[in-house]
Parts: structure tokens; C-alpha cells; sequence
């Protein structure tokens, strides 16, 4: 059975994205773990990690995702864990998680770094897991140069078998591999294959937004699965919002207050994806009625229009089960993109 | 003679800018004075001397050879400084300021001026942007309104001088005699308390009128209103709302006290009837000034038509007026006079073909049965009745009421000859309304203002409380730049408040967290401690009913993710374990300083949906244990209190007790601005209630005194 651990110099690099794009490319029977989780989901007093719950659906992994991690929080390994005891909970679990597989994809922490104070950077799991590394990397094309070449001369390979590196998230594939190529290439870190930016990929559905932002569906439950591509924030009068070119953009979230039924209506008019009302205010009653019937969906939550907006600037758009398009395009994309015969 | 009582009853007036012209507010104000029959020396004061209007005018106030106790400026606004100066240095008592172009346009600093001069030489101003002051029992008319003012026993006290002016007309259509009619205009100095202070002991004004649109000082005013309403009834128009009482704030309490939630509240509190209408004001005063108060709580109907009685019935309900329902005593009652295809159920239906010696028989019924407290008698126009043994009848029945001391009103419907006849009777003061509706909300005004001498409760609640070590908790938060306690110091507060909080210990680590939950026993719940988290729920940074400590292990790994994820910025000071309560009844109680009335208190349906249902009850500290009780039940969740479904009564006791701690809280530690336990479980009788999450404001002007 093959392992693969799938690494990044920075959190947000596209790890997910690749392991589901190499998955469904290969087409093979995989098993996953994620030993230091980072995208925690908690509720009626279980823990798990949101990618570890979404390769179970994938891939009908039998295995329960609360199970896929070690811990989530550096204080609670450094608490349960020695050295020692990592390493025992590390095989472990990949035995068990691999067992009857063709491919055992783990997934390190969000950065390189991430974890080695309690033996769960992606080097360490490479080490003592014995798989084939493979480090994904993003930013502009200087962040992405200046981070391969730093990893070759600085940072101590030994006993790691390295697979080899993915770009990933390129603006301009071509012009990039034109350009740069070559030179990584000359670096002596192997370059698996450059994949290109998928504006696609960035979106959210309501569903995500009212999970992740802890909010009160209040009307449209239904169609929470609906994409949000753009960002309106209603801070002005329904009459002039309607005039502001991003208001008359399809899949558009509108972010107001709940006293705010003006803005509220025009949403509506415009065939909003959705609406979020800050600062807890609900609005009248007539008008929920209103949003109800037209089914969109609506979400009610405490912080102010500012807090929401930056929360949402925050959030990783994370790939849901339900997003088949996406991972349609991912397969497409390592399919095109990556010499897969390194991997396997 | 108490100082007001020279505003009033003044022995002389003084018109600065009185004038021949009677285009002039100068001289409208003389003529109605001396229209009016005021029978005290008037001085017109007009640089030319002269005479005016037939009295000898002054050239100046100094030039007046007598004591003035009541001054009219009517002056331009530029001038009235230099007058007003002159008035306070001659000693004169009391100096309306007619003359607008004040505060009301933003010369605040001239006002303040005014003010601050007449107060040096203990000359009292009412106004400026008045129109005057009408006293009855002065017979003294020193206003520019129409005139004519009919004597009576309703006094007005207006912040509006058009509306008032407009009032005045009014008064005189409905036939509603004024024993006094006062506009306060900006309120420089004489506010609506100080004109109670006299309205409220003069034994000509039977009712109270006011029209507010601010409040300026809140616990001044709560005092005058409680004591105004022990004596009379007092009706309230409210317009307005206040920008103070706009300002979102951080907690439920704030944000669920808009500005006239809060003024409906105090209003209700201290007996007020508060009106939405004039016509509804005019209509309760008229009646309230007239009838004496209800014998029993409850009335009976008497009618000639089902559809109207059905009408009544309903509108009894709505305004609250309570009908007399034995059936077997209103068959004694009422079958004689009924004819067997009528209905002696309350309405009484005596039918269509009842003409005056039936409604006569019947209200006399009413009128001599102990147990019903007041009538009301419909009347649907008939051939067999008509309008003018009607008009005489109904005068004959008030009459008869009257001189029992029962309550009785009227509402009758039908063509002109009816219409006339409303007209007709309503200038003879007898109650009697073209609407259903219109009727009963006065009998039901009548019943609010009697149920509430009838419960009113003096005796205020407080408990013994040291504020030492609670200014000291707040203190050390606001050195550290911090206007809110933490849940720890919050709790803090609550033990030395004497409120029972669940067991509960700050960790600073995962390992102290197991500890700390293996100390309290388990079950267990865990918040975030953090200044820059406030919503703790919105940020998943709660996690409930751990059972051992795998469970507590991973709710602490998920409550440091979430917040982080929540907030990179939040400095995490640690995790609270508490002990995990036993749920029951979910309740609010909040207090806060209102920027108009002081500390106030809320009380009402708590838990995560608090803002959504809306469902609580506010009123101005210091309290009475009648008016917490009050204040409970006015909420739409306490039948849950006196449990529901089968279950059992929650132990009240422990509500209003907390509810007086957290009053006296707030009453004696002014570095606090906001307090809110959400929820409060309260448990079953005897079991008392715990505050489960406390947050507590402190107040930002206290920033450079700490």
C-alpha cells in the first residue's frame, strides 16, 4: 500500500484540492487521515476535521473522520502525548486507515511548520510513516520560486523520500511554465506538474456561510446549497444599492441590517443567492414572510456588518460533497497537469 | 404659599411688550388677562408708557411701583436677556418667556444664559417658546390662544405651544372646563415636575393632561408622576423618541430597550394612562373628571341589539373591563325586566322594543345590585324609542348614577336625530359616545387607574449590599483599559450580590481544565474567557454537558479553534469550567443606567432567542415588590412561571428576590452601566434559581474618576 503525504510551506496552498484531484485522477481505492487537524467541526460533543468527514463521503471510507485525527490543538497532544507515544498513535492509525487500500493520502498540517513542536510537522509524518512527500505550493509566481528554492537549500530532506513539488493556483499557467520552469527544474526538487488558478473553486454556498459564521437560518433552509460569487455589503438606501453594478451581478450575498427592509427588498428584486442580517436585528415579520416565499435564504447574526464582512474575507472556501462540478475540475486538472506516474 | 403656587395664583402680572397693536402677541396676552377677569394688578411694560387697553403702561419693570410676582416676556428673542435681568434684579418671581428663537432653533448658549441669570437671583423661568399660562383659579388668562377658556377641572401641561394652543380650542367644542393649561415649551428651568408639584394638591383639578415629547430628568419626573397619580388620574400623550435611547448597545438589555419601550414601561409603572390620540386623551379626561370611581371590578351591559352587545363585549375585552358573569343572579336580576325573548346574560338584550321605561328599569337594576361596579348602555335607534325621551332619559340615568357614585356611560347609534342628541348630551358632561369602542376604553381607562390605587404599593424593596469589593472589581477592569468584567469577575460581582451562580473556576490551561472539571464533577460546561469575545455562543466558544474528560479534552480543543478561527486577534485568557445546571425555566433579568431615567430594570423570557420573542417588561428602579410582580406578569411567559403542562409552579420568590438584588446592584455601584444574567433558571418552588451567564458594562464617564 502506497502513502502519500500531502504537504505545504503555507496554510491555504490547495492540499485538499490535490489529494481529491489525485484521488479521483487515479481512481483508486484510498484511505485518508489527517493526524493534526486544523479544519475542526464540533458539535453534540464530537470533533473532527471538516476534510477528514468530506473524504469519508467521497471515497465511502467506512472508517468514522472523528477517528482520522490525533488531536487539534497543540495543548491537548503535548498533554496526551510524548515522543514516543506520537509515534505509536502515527502508525497506528495508518495501519488502520490504510488497511485493504491501494493509497493512504495524509494530509499534514496547514504549514510545513505546523506541528513540529509535538511531532506532527509533515516532515516528521513523512519520516516516520515512511511515504512519498509531496509539497504543494501557491502565491504569486516570486512566492512560488523563492519557496522551492529556500526548501532545496535549506531544509534537511534526510530520510524523507520526497515525491516532488506542485504548483498550484497559477494565475497564468503558460506564461508561468514558459518562464519558470525551467529553472525549478534545475532546482533538483522535482516539479510533478502545474495546476492552474479555478476562479470556480473560491466560492461558497450559503450552507457554508451559515455553518461557519454560527448563524440563524431564518427562511430558505431549501436552498442553502446555493453559490454565493459575489459580495454586496448594503450599507447604503435599496434605491442607490440598485444601481451599484455589483448589485445587478447573478449569485450575489448581500450583507445588511435587519432594520434595514429597504435593502432587504431590493435583494429580493435582484435575485440575491442570499442575505445576511448583522448586529442580531430581525426584521419585521412581514417581510420574512416575504424572503420566505421567495425562497432565498436568510441568515441572522450577532456581530456588525464589519465583523461579518471580515469573517467571510477570512474563510477558506472549503469543497463540499456536494460540489461535483469542483471535483469534476480537479480531476481534470491533476489529469491534465500532473505526471500522476510519480505518485503512484 | 409654596413658590409655585405664585405661578398660579399670582397677586400681580407684568406683560414685557405689551402693545397697543393687535397684531402683537403683546397685546393678545393683555386682552385675554384682562378678558379672562384676572382679578390681580396688571403692568403693561412698554418703553412709551401711555396706557394700554385702557391700563397704565410702564416704561420699564423698575419704573412698577409694586411687588411683581408673574412676569409675561413677549419680547424679541435678542432682548430678553437684558429683561429677563431686569426682572430677576427686581425681584420677580416667576417670568414667562413667551418669545421663542432659543434652544428650539440651536441658541442653546443664550438659554443657558437666561437660565443660569435667573437662577442666580432665584427668579423661576418657564420656557422660553411658550404660549402662556391659564389658571382657573387665578381666573387668569395670560396666554395668545383664542381666549374664552371654559373653567373647569382638567389641567394641561403641554411641551407643544401650537398643539396646546390648539387644545385650547378644542377644550371649548367638547365642553372640557381647564383648571389650568401651562406650556413648558424648552424647559430652561420649569419642568412638568414642578407644575405637578401644584396641579396635583389643587383640589379644583381633578385630571391631569399631558403632552411630553422628552423627558429631561427622568428620576424627578418618576417621583412627581407617582405622587400625582396617588392623588388624580393623569393621562399622558407621548411623542417622540429619544437619540439616547437609540444608541445600540452591547447587551440584550440595551438593545431591547428602545426609548419608548422604556418611557411605557416608567409611564405604566407610576399609574399613568397613557393616550395614543388626543381624541382618546379628551375622551378619558372628560370621563375621568366626571365619574366617580368603580364600585366593583365588574359591569354589566344593558342593550336593545345583539350585534351591539357583541361589539361591547369585545371591547370589554380589549380595554380590560371585567363583566359580571353569575347567570343565575343576573336571571334574578334581570328577568323581570327582560322580555322572555331577550337575554339576561350579560349584555343584557331587553330588545328592540324597549323604549325608555325598559332601559330605565333596567339601569336602575344595575344601579342598586352591589355586586356591578359600573353600566354601560347601548342603544341602537327604534321606532318605538325616540331621540328626544331618549336624551332625557339618558341625562336622568347619569343623573341618578352620579348621585349613587356608580359609574355609567353611554353609546348610542343612529341617524341625525341621534347624532344631535350626542352633541346635546356630551355639553351637559354626560358620557354618552357615537362608537362602542370609544365608550369602553374610557370605562376601561376608568378600571386601569382604579386597579392601580388599588394595588399601588409604596413600600420599596431593597437589600443590604457592601459596593466595596464590587467597585473594586470594576476598578481593576477599567485600570486595565477594560469597560466590561469577565465571566469570572462577573461572577465575583454576583456572589457579593448575593445571586447564586453555578460552581465555576477559570482554566488557564487543558490540563487545569481537566482538573478543574474533575473538582467540580461532571457534567460540566465550558466558555471562553476572553475581553475581545462577547457573543461566546456566535463564536463557538461554548460547549455543554461534558461528561468526562475525553469530552472536556476536545471541547477545549474546539473552543480554542473556534475563537482563534473567530477572532485571530482575541487574547484568549482561559476557559471558564462551570457546573452544568439542570434545565427548567429559562429567564432574562438586565439592569442599566438610562441616560434619561437612571437605572432601570428588565425582566422577561430568556435564552439564545431573547431578541427574536421580545418578551420582556422593563421598569425604572427604585421598586416596589408589587411593581416587580407586576412587571412579571406583564410578560407573555409567565404562566411558565406558574408552570405549564402539567408541571410545577417555579419558585417566583427567587425571581423577584434576584430581581431586587440586581436592583440594588446597580442602584449603588454607578461604575456599572449594564447587568444581564441570560438565562436565569428558575427552578420549582423552594429549589430558588442560579444565573447561569452574567455580563456585566461598566461605564465609560467613570473612565477619568477611577
Amino acid at each position: 500500500m502506497n502513502r502519500l503525504i500531502i504537504a505545504s510551506l503555507r496554510a491555504s496552498a490547495g492540499k485538499t484540492s490535490f489529494a481529491v484531484g489525485v484521488a479521483e485522477a487515479l481512481g483508486k481505492k484510498i484511505g485518508y487521515m489527517k493526524p493534526f487537524g486544523d479544519r475542526l467541526l464540533y458539535s453534540k460533543k464530537r470533533l473532527w476535521d471538516y476534510d477528514a468527514a468530506l473524504m469519508t463521503h467521497l471515497y465511502g471510507i467506512k472508517e468514522n473522520p472523528d477517528d482520522m485525527s490525533i488531536g487539534f490543538d497543540h495543548s491537548k497532544l503535548r498533554y496526551m502525548y510524548d515522543t514516543a507515544a506520537i509515534e505509536y498513535r502515527l502508525h497506528e492509525l495508518a495501519e488502520r486507515m490504510g488497511s485493504g487500500r491501494d493509497l493512504l493520502i495524509i494530509e499534514a498540517g496547514k504549514a510545513i511548520t505546523y506541528g513540529a513542536s509535538i511531532q506532527l510537522d509533515a516532515l516528521n509524518l513523512a519520516r516516520v510513516l515512511q511515504g512519498k512527500l509531496v509539497l504543494v505550493i501557491s502565491g504569486d509566481d516570486d512566492t512560488i520560486l523563492d519557496d522551492i528554492i529556500f526548501v532545496k537549500k535549506y531544509v534537511t530532506m534526510a530520510g524523507v523520500t520526497v515525491a516532488g513539488v506542485v504548483v498550484s493556483k497559477v494565475r497564468s499557467r503558460d506564461d508561468f511554465t514558459a518562464t519558470y520552469l525551467p529553472e525549478l527544474q534545475q532546482s533538483g526538487l522535482p516539479v510533478l506538474g502545474v495546476l492552474p488558478y479555478e476562479s470556480e473553486l473560491t466560492y461558497f454556498t450559503m450552507r457554508f456561510l451559515a455553518d461557519r459564521l454560527f448563524a440563524k437560518v431564518l427562511t430558505g433552509e431549501a436552498q442553502l446549497d446555493r453559490t454565493v460569487k459575489n459580495i454586496f455589503i448594503g450599507a447604503m438606501s435599496g434605491n442607490v444599492a440598485v444601481q451599484k453594478p455589483l448589485f445587478k451581478k447573478e449569485d450575489k450575498l448581500i450583507i445588511t441590517g435587519g432594520d434595514r427592509s429597504d435593502m432587504i427588498l431590493a435583494a429580493l428584486n435582484h435575485n440575491a443567492a442570499g442575505i445576511i442580517l448583522t448586529n442580531n436585528i430581525l426584521p419585521p415579520s412581514n417581510i420574512i414572510a416575504k424572503v420566505e416565499q421567495a425562497g432565498t435564504p436568510m441568515l441572522l447574526v450577532a456581530p456588525d456588518t464589519y465583523q461579518v464582512a471580515r469573517q467571510i474575507d477570512r474563510l477558506e472556501p472549503l469543497l463540499s460533497r456536494e460540489d461535483k462540478e469542483k471535483i469534476g475540475l480537479l480531476k481534470r486538472d491533476v489529469q491534465e497537469n500532473i505526471d500522476l506516474g510519480k505518485l503512484a | 404659599m409654596s413658590s409655585i403656587r405664585y405661578l398660579f395664583e399670582p397677586r400681580s402680572v407684568a406683560i414685557v411688550g405689551a402693545s397697543k397693536d393687535p397684531k402683537k402677541i403683546g397685546y393678545k396676552v393683555l386682552s385675554n388677562l384682562i378678558a379672562s377677569g384676572y382679578r390681580g394688578a396688571v403692568y403693561p411694560i412698554n418703553p412709551a408708557g401711555g396706557e394700554i387697553l385702557g391700563i397704565t403702561a410702564y416704561p420699564s419693570i423698575a419704573a412698577v411701583p409694586e411687588p411683581i410676582d408673574v412676569v409675561c416676556t413677549t419680547i424679541p428673542a435678542q432682548a430678553v436677556f437684558e429683561s429677563v435681568k431686569a426682572c430677576a434684579d427686581r425681584g420677580v418671581r416667576y417670568n414667562l418667556i413667551i418669545s421663542s428663537g432659543f434652544s428650539e432653533i440651536g441658541n442653546t448658549e443664550e438659554e443657558e444664559k437666561i437660565a443660569a441669570y435667573a437662577r442666580s437671583k432665584g427668579m423661576r423661568i418657564v420656557g422660553p417658546n411658550i404660549f402662556g399660562v391659564y389658571s382657573a383659579e387665578a381666573s387668569m388668562d395670560a396666554t395668545f390662544g383664542p381666549g374664552n377658556i371654559l373653567p373647569g377641572s382638567v389641567a394641561i401641561i403641554t411641551q407643544s405651544g401650537a398643539l396646546g394652543l390648539a387644545m385650547i380650542g378644542k377644550t371649548t367644542v367638547e365642553n372640557i372646563g381647564l383648571s389650568a393649561i401651562v406650556s413648558v415649551g424648552n424647559k430652561c428651568d420649569v419642568d412638568e415636575a414642578d407644575l405637578l408639584e401644584y396641579l396635583t394638591t389643587q383640589e379644583r383639578t381633578r385630571v391631569i393632561l399631558m403632552y411630553i415629547e422628552g423627558i429631561k430628568n427622568g428620576p424627578r419626573f418618576i417621583t412627581a408622576m407617582k405622587e400625582a397619580t396617588r392623588l388624580k388620574p393623569v393621562v399622558v400623550i407621548k411623542s417622540g423618541r429619544s437619540e439616547r435611547g437609540a444608541v445600540a448597545a452591547a447587551s440584550h438589555t440595551g438593545s431591547l430597550a428602545g426609548s419608548d419601550e422604556i418611557v411605557d414601561a416608567i409611564l405604566k409603572q407610576c399609574g399613568v394612562l397613557r393616550a395614543d390620540s388626543i381624541k382618546d386623551a379628551f375622551n378619558w379626561c372628560k370621563y375621568l373628571a366626571h365619574s366617580p370611581p368603580p364600585t366593583t371590578e365588574q359591569a354589566v351591559i344593558i342593550t336593545n341589539g345583539g350585534g351591539i352587545g357583541v361589539m361591547a363585549t369585545d371591547a370589554c375585552e380589549k380595554y380590560h373591563v371585567e363583566l359580571y358573569d353569575d347567570g343565575k343572579v343576573l336571571k334574578k336580576l334581570f328577568g323581570p325586566v327582560t322580555p322572555s325573548f331577550g337575554s339576561t346574560k350579560n349584555p343584557i338584550d331587553i330588545t328592540g322594543g324597549a323604549a325608555g321605561a325598559e332601559y330605565d328599569a333596567a339601569l336602575s337594576v344595575a344601579l342598586n345590585h352591589k355586586a356591578i361596579g359600573s353600566s354601560i348602555a347601548l342603544y341602537c335607534e327604534t321606532a318605538t324609542f325616540l331621540a328626544a325621551d331618549l336624551e332625557r332619559v339618558l341625562e336622568n340615568t347619569y343623573r341618578n348614577y352620579m348621585a349613587h357614585g356608580k359609574p355609567i356611560l353611554f353609546a348610542i347609534m343612529g341617524g341625525e336625530d341621534i347624532e344631535h342628541a350626542i352633541v346635546r348630551l356630551s355639553r351637559k358632561n354626560v358620557p354618552v359616545f357615537g362608537d362602542v369602542y370609544e365608550a369602553v376604553s374610557c370605562l376601561g381607562t376608568l378600571y386601569r387607574y382604579y386597579r392601580y390605587l388599588k394595588n399601588r404599593d409604596e413600600t420599596l424593596e431593597t437589600v443590604a449590599f457592601d459596593s466595596a469589593p464590587v467597585e473594586a472589581i470594576c476598578r481593576a477592569a477599567i485600570a486595565q483599559n477594560r469597560f466590561f468584567l469577565l465571566a469570572h469577575e462577573a461572577q465575583q460581582v454576583m456572589a457579593h450580590a448575593g445571586i447564586p451562580v453555578p460552581r465555576s473556576e477559570v482554566a488557564h490551561s487543558i490540563t487545569e481544565a481537566v482538573e478543574k472539571a474533575d473538582a467540580i464533577g461532571y457534567p460540566v460546561v465550558m466558555k471562553v474567557v476572553s475581553r475581545d469575545i462577547i457573543h461566546k455562543s456566535d463564536a463557538g466558544g461554548v460547549a455543554l454537558n461534558l461528561e468526562n474528560r475525553d469530552e472536556v479534552l476536545d471541547a477545549y480543543q474546539a473552543i480554542m479553534q473556534n475563537c482563534k478561527a473567530y477572532n485571530p486577534d482575541a487574547v484568549i485568557e482561559g476557559v471558564e469550567v462551570a457546573e452544568m445546571l439542570v434545565k427548567d425555566v429559562e429567564t432574562i433579568i438586565g439592569a442599566r443606567r438610562d441616560a434619561t431615567f437612571g437605572p432601570i430594570i428588565m425582566f422577561g423570557l430568556g435564552g439564545i432567542y431573547v431578541e427574536v420573542m421580545k418578551d420582556v417588561a422593563f421598569r425604572a428602579l427604585p421598586l416596589s415588590r408589587r411593581e416587580i410582580i407586576e412587571m412579571i406578569k406583564e410578560t407573555r411567559s409567565y404562566p411558565l412561571l406558574l408552570g405549564v403542562r402539567g408541571e410545577a409552579q417555579k419558585d417566583l420568590e427567587a425571581v423577584i428576590m434576584n430581581i431586587i438584588k440586581l436592583g440594588t446592584l446597580i442602584s449603588h455601584c454607578p461604575l456599572i452601566s449594564d447587568i444581564e444574567i441570560n438565562p436565569l433558571m428558575v427552578y420549582e418552588q423552594g429549589q430558588g434559581a442560579k444565573a447561569v451567564d452574567v455580563r456585566i458594562l461598566l461605564s465609560h464617564n467613570e473612565r477619568s474618576s477611577s
